[in-house]
């Protein structure tokens, strides 16, 4: 006596329905795994192209060169270092400084957010580095305190010796030093 | 259920990557000056059309209210592109900062000579509208 159940009139035993059970459910599987596949793909790319949209800096060829020079000279004993500029346009007109800082996560979380969030970016020999506006420190609140009786909003300042690029408006470099 | 969650945090984990707003927060006397200018004029200004321009004019901040609609270069390089905002009232105002017109990449230019170095776009911006001249501690200079 075979047991199993009838289907389309036959008698199926239930070994074979156990297998067609298995490969319909691989076949389900296998389908939800392309489609998420697919959708993760489709994500990935949408993402791709949102991340693509960032504000590109260019500074002039002579302050580039310098930051590239600074950097490689750091990354040559340290290749995992990671780097950010800070933009400063000086209170004398035409003359503007950049920092060069050192990103280490988790020292700073309020820097971390600027750095994070900035979609300013400058474009060197396949280096790609966040710039930070000097505006940035000066307006953006990074929560509230109080003063007397005022509520104010708190801002950040970076404290520590950063390497500086002085520059002119004509891209003469003036100065360079910590 | 379990891929509907897992499809649910995959979703959370791409929006994250995106930048977020940064928001600056301009002194209290300043945003009141410009809400009180938008309000006056809220009937003939386009806001979506409204952006915010912010340069250093020498120890002071001068923030000017713009048209940026004018110029397809400005609208395409920076505004579309920029997480930085003002909030006034209830609206957001993009914002441009001086480095953004000295330093974007708004594209190449051909050499003026034969074999010579590429040069690039540059723009000159002149507002003429309602502008606001402060200093750090947020007292109005003009």
């Amino acid at each position: 006596m075979v047991l199993g159940r009838t289907f389309l009139g036959k008698q199926i035993p239930i070994i074979k329905l156990v297998e067609t059970h298995l490969i319909l459910q691989l076949k389900i599987k296998d389908s939800m795994c392309r489609k998420l596949l697919l959708m993760i793909a489709l994500l990935a790319l949408t993402n791709r192209l949102i991340a693509q949209d960032y504000l590109e800096y260019a500074f002039p060829e002579k302050v580039s060169d310098e930051i590239v020079n600074y950097i490689n000279k750091v990354t040559k004993s340290e290749p995992d270092a990671g780097f950010y500029i800070i933009l400063n346009s000086e209170n004398e007109e035409g003359a503007y400084k950049i920092y060069i800082g050192r990103s280490e996560k988790g020292n700073n979380s309020k820097k971390d957010f600027l750095l994070a969030n900035t979609n300013r970016f400058v474009i060197m020999d396949s280096l790609k580095v966040p710039v930070i506006l000097d505006e940035d420190f000066q307006f953006v609140a990074h929560g509230y305190g109080t003063r007397g009786d005022k509520i104010v909003p708190i801002r950040m300042n970076i404290v520590g010796e950063l390497y500086f690029i002085r520059f002119n408006r004509y891209g003469k470099v003036v100065e360079t030093g910590w | 259920m379990k891929k509907v969650i897992l499809l649910v945090l995959i979703l959370l984990s791409f929006g994250n990557l995106r930048a977020q707003k940064i928001i600056y927060e301009l002194p209290p006397k300043v945003t009141e000056l410009l809400s009180k200018y938008l309000s006056e004029r809220n009937d003939s200004l386009k806001k979506d059309t409204l952006a915010l321009y912010l340069e250093k004019s020498g120890d002071l901040y001068q923030i000017d209210l713009m048209e940026f609609s004018f110029s397809r270069l400005i609208t395409d390089t920076i505004i579309s592109r920029t997480n930085r905002f003002v909030k006034v009232d209830d609206t957001y105002l993009p914002l441009v900062t001086e480095e953004d017109i000295l330093f974007a990449n708004f594209g190449e230019r051909p050499p003026r000579k034969e074999g010579g170095a590429k040069g690039k776009v540059k723009i000159l911006l002149i507002i003429e509208y309602f502008a606001i001249k402060f200093d750090r501690k947020g007292n109005i200079h003009e």
